[in-house]
Parts: structure tokens; C-alpha cells; sequence
């Protein structure tokens, strides 16, 4: 029982853990000059989910993260939704066709990723009417961040791994779950 | 019914993923963009943890240039150090609180000429990208501060508040992408809009290229759009391009406000005031947020 609880509890915990992320990233990066190399957290959680969790439950989680990030951000309401679904979607396209279980893919992964997401974010605030003229610093911006989010990425995924084996979220130990009969029974 | 509901359930839930962000994209306005419980909860969360991390930096800043730094000193003067640590210590401490003391000082010697109702915040976070550029203050609902009220300090404009928790509130400074204030030039006395560029550098738009521009200048609020009274420094214009041909010209602004080093600001909490403005001066609801 207290393992399918664990078990239940791993969506709200990365969420939390999410949000704990956003509140040390923005606070801690928020000093000269080191606002330039701001990770972005969601991300990171967004990639998870991409290669992690199930099509629905993902896709419901990477929701709920880009609706996280706008409540901090003065982004108008949707942008991040678009650019955090489209980075979803696209890696778990792509994830059919590539294995992206080796660290050097994971680093290109998370490179391509922060840099699709953010250029997909200026993209859709020009089109919403802002004049392009801004663009070319935040567009170099951009790249700071990505390497900062490469360097994290690796510990971050361990995190989560950790975080998903003591919640029962874990393949393995999903099947331990499952040999020691207290799933068979709730679902029984 | 169900049958194909279940054969194209993947379809279905694609569709809803890309529905969805393109449905909750606000195309107009930021107005509808007020905390509901959902981001007042999410707020709750992270706020008093972005708060202890900046003072816990703050701290950390503080010892570093009161300790670490004078650590070649130390080696210097070691016999004297044992005696004189408490006493350096001390002096220390009361350096770091006087030129406190000069900040708030000075916002308050500010806050008296403006003769306006503020209070004063501090800055706990900064935005969760690097392409938009708003603030946190550790100032809310309970300290009396609602939307759309003017972010100052005695420097100059820094922003207007874009939504409030009850112990914090966002902001969003003039330098963001989405950001226009309506101002005018203090010598000539022109018209134009300030609107973010980069992380440092604002641009004045829609001034006719026969007005009167020059580097140096000072632009002043305007007080039209009702949000920022009449009068507050916004910045200083660095580069005027003015071509043979065309309507307008480009003109680079360097804001007042040096946001790398902002630590505390004044939000203008009374609205009578402001109302006395927008009245005198015929407002345009364009202000704060470009269309």
C-alpha cells in the first residue's frame, strides 16, 4: 500500500521538484552576469517526460510544467506551452529513431532542445506583433544557458532516476512492485 | 463510438496537446493575465525559496567582501588583526548598513519630492528565461500593491507591476521585449514610445524624424496611459540615426536605472494621484503593454 502510494505521488513530486528548480535558477541566477547562464529547470523535466514517461502522461506533465513557467515569467500566457509541447513532441519523434541512452546524445539532445525551444519562444512572440529588433541579444543569450543546461542535464537525469526508483516509477522497480503481489492485489 | 475513440486515441490526445497551447496564447493583451489559485499556489512554493536564496547570496556577497578580501591584509598586520577583528567586524557590518542607509535615503528623499504614496520592495528573482525581463519583489497584496502600479527608484523608471501574490509581485522592467513607455524628451520637448531592445539598452520609437533628438538627452515619463506619473527620468538617448528619407528615426536609449545592480525599488501605491495625471494629461490606454 505505502508503495503504490510512493508510486501515486511521483507525478506531484516531480512537479515539486520542478518547482524547487525554478525557485533556486531564478533566485540564484538572478545577479550580474550570472543571468546569462540561467538552465532552464522546465527543460530538463520537459526531456524527462519526453523520454521517460508514457505519451499521455508526459504530455499532461509537460502542460502543467510550461503553465509553471509562465506564472514566472512575463511571457504572454501560451508561449511557453507551444515551445515546451513542440520540444516534446518533437524528441519523442526523434526518439524512435535515435538511442539517446548515451551520454554524448543526451548532451546534443539537451543543446538542440534548449536551442529549438528558444528560438520556437522568439518566434512566437514576433509573430505575436514584437518587433524583431530585441532579438539578436536574447537570440545570443541563448546559448549560456544551453551549455549550463549540458553541463546539468547528466546529474539531473541521475536525480530523477533516484527520485523515480524510490517512487516505484522505475521499470525495475515497477516489476519488484509487481512480483511482490501489492499491485496484482489493488488491481485484482 | 468508443471503438474509434479507442483506434484513434493517440490523434486525439496529439490534437489536444497542440490545441491547447495555441488555444491558452494570448494574442491581444496581457490583461487577463492575473494569478489564479493555481499560480497563487505555485507562487507560495517557490517565493519564499527565491527569498532565502537571495539573502543567503547577499550574505554570502557580504562575508566574501568583508572576510576574503581582506585576507592579504590579515597576512600583513597579524598582530593587529587579533586585536582589531571584533572592532573590523563591526565597522564592517555598519559600512554594509550605512550605504543601506544612503540607498533607502535616497529613495526616500525621492519618494518625499514625488509626493506620491510608495512603498519600497526588494528584489528577490529575477525572469525564468533570458529573452523576457521582469522582476520579483518581496512586496504583495498585504504591503497594498496591485497591477499596473509604477515601479520606480530614484534613479528612474523601472517597470510596472504585471501581477501580485500576497507577499510578492512581478514586474515588468522597461528593458522586456513586451515593454512601452510613453515618454518625452526634456530639452525639445518630443514625443515617442520606449520599448525594451536588449539587457541593457532600450529603443524610442514613433518619433517623427524632424523632431529635435540628440545624444545626451534626458527622456522623462510623459504621464500619458495612466500608469507612471509625469516627470520620472526613463533614460538617456545614446545614438540617434536619422536618415535623409523616411517617417521616423532610431534613437538608442541607455535606461536611467542600471538593473544589473538593482536591489531595491519604490512602487507608487496611490492611484489619486496618478488619476490627477492621466486627467491633466488626456491618457492612452497603450501604455505598459505594446498591442
Amino acid at each position: 500500500m505505502t508503495r503504490l502510494l510512493f508510486r501515486a505521488l511521483n507525478a506531484p513530486g516531480l512537479l515539486l521538484l520542478m518547482l524547487i528548480g525554478i525557485g533556486i535558477s531564478t533566485s540564484f541566477f538572478a545577479p550580474y552576469p550570472l543571468n546569462y547562464f540561467q538552465p532552464d529547470v522546465i527543460l530538463m523535466g520537459v526531456l524527462w517526460c519526453a523520454l521517460n514517461r508514457s505519451f499521455t502522461e508526459g504530455g499532461i506533465l509537460v502542460l502543467i510544467m510550461g503553465n509553471i513557467a509562465e506564472t514566472h515569467s512575463a511571457s504572454p500566457r501560451g508561449v511557453f506551452l507551444l515551445s515546451y509541447m513542440l520540444v516534446f513532441l518533437l524528441v519523442r519523434a526523434s526518439s524512435r529513431y535515435f538511442d539517446f541512452s548515451t551520454t554524448r546524445s543526451l548532451l546534443g539532445l539537451t543543446f538542440v532542445s534548449s536551442s529549438v525551444q528558444k528560438c520556437t519562444t522568439l518566434l512566437v512572440i514576433s509573430l505575436l506583433g514584437v518587433p524583431a529588433v530585441g532579438f539578436k541579444s536574447a537570440f545570443f543569450a541563448i546559448f549560456p544557458g544551453s551549455l549550463v543546461e549540458m553541463a546539468l542535464i547528466l546529474w539531473t537525469f541521475r536525480g530523477f532516476e533516484k527520485f523515480d526508483w524510490v517512487t516505484f516509477k522505475n521499470p525495475r522497480a515497477s516489476q519488484d512492485l509487481e512480483h511482490s503481489g501489492e499491485f496484482q492485489d489493488r488491481t485484482l | 463510438m468508443i471503438k474509434y475513440l479507442k483506434e484513434y486515441r493517440f490523434y486525439i490526445i496529439l490534437f489536444l496537446f497542440i490545441l491547447i497551447p495555441v488555444i491558452a496564447i494570448d494574442t491581444s493583451t496581457r490583461a487577463p493575465r492575473d494569478y489564479r489559485l493555481y499560480d497563487r499556489v505555485v507562487v507560495a512554493i517557490t517565493s519564499p525559496i527565491q527569498t532565502a536564496i537571495s539573502w543567503g547570496l547577499e550574505q554570502l556577497v557580504s562575508g566574501l567582501q568583508n572576510y576574503i578580501f581582506l585576507l592579504s591584509t590579515r597576512k600583513d598586520n597579524i598582530e593587529l588583526l587579533g586585536e582589531n577583528r571584533r572592532l573590523l567586524g563591526q565597522i564592517a557590518s555598519l559600512k554594509e548598513t550605512r550605504e543601506e542607509n544612503l540607498r533607502l535615503r535616497k529613495l526616500l528623499t525621492f519618494q518625499e519630492n514625488l509626493k506620491l504614496t510608495t512603498t519600497v520592495a526588494r528584489v528577490i528573482a529575477k525572469d525564468v528565461s533570458t529573452e523576457f525581463r521582469a522582476l520579483r519583489i518581496n512586496r504583495g497584496e498585504n504591503a497594498g500593491i496591485k497591477k499596473d502600479m509604477a515601479v520606480v527608484t530614484a534613479e528612474g523608471v523601472v517597470g510596472r507591476v504585471l501581477r501580485t501574490t500576497a507577499d510578492s509581485a512581478d514586474v515588468v522592467t522597461i528593458l522586456d521585449l513586451l515593454s512601452a513607455v510613453d515618454a518625452i524628451d526634456e530639452r525639445s520637448r518630443s514625443h515617442g514610445v520606449v520599448e525594451g531592445l536588449t539587457e541593457e539598452m532600450c529603443e524610442l520609437r514613433y518619433t517623427v524624424r524632424t523632431d529635435d533628438l540628440q545624444a545626451g538627452d534626458t527622456l522623462i515619463t510623459s504621464g500619458l496611459g495612466g500608469i507612471f506619473p509625469k516627470g520620472i527620468p526613463v533614460g538617456t538617448v545614446t545614438k540617434v540615426d536619422k536618415k535623409p528619407y523616411g517617417i521616423t528615426q532610431k534613437i538608442d536609449v541607455k535606461p536611467t536605472v542600471e538593473f544589473s545592480k538593482l536591489e531595491e525599488v519604490l512602487v507608487i501605491t496611490t492611484r489619486e494621484e496618478r488619476d490627477f495625471y492621466t486627467t491633466e494629461a488626456a491618457p492612452q490606454k497603450t501604455e505598459g503593454t505594446k498591442k
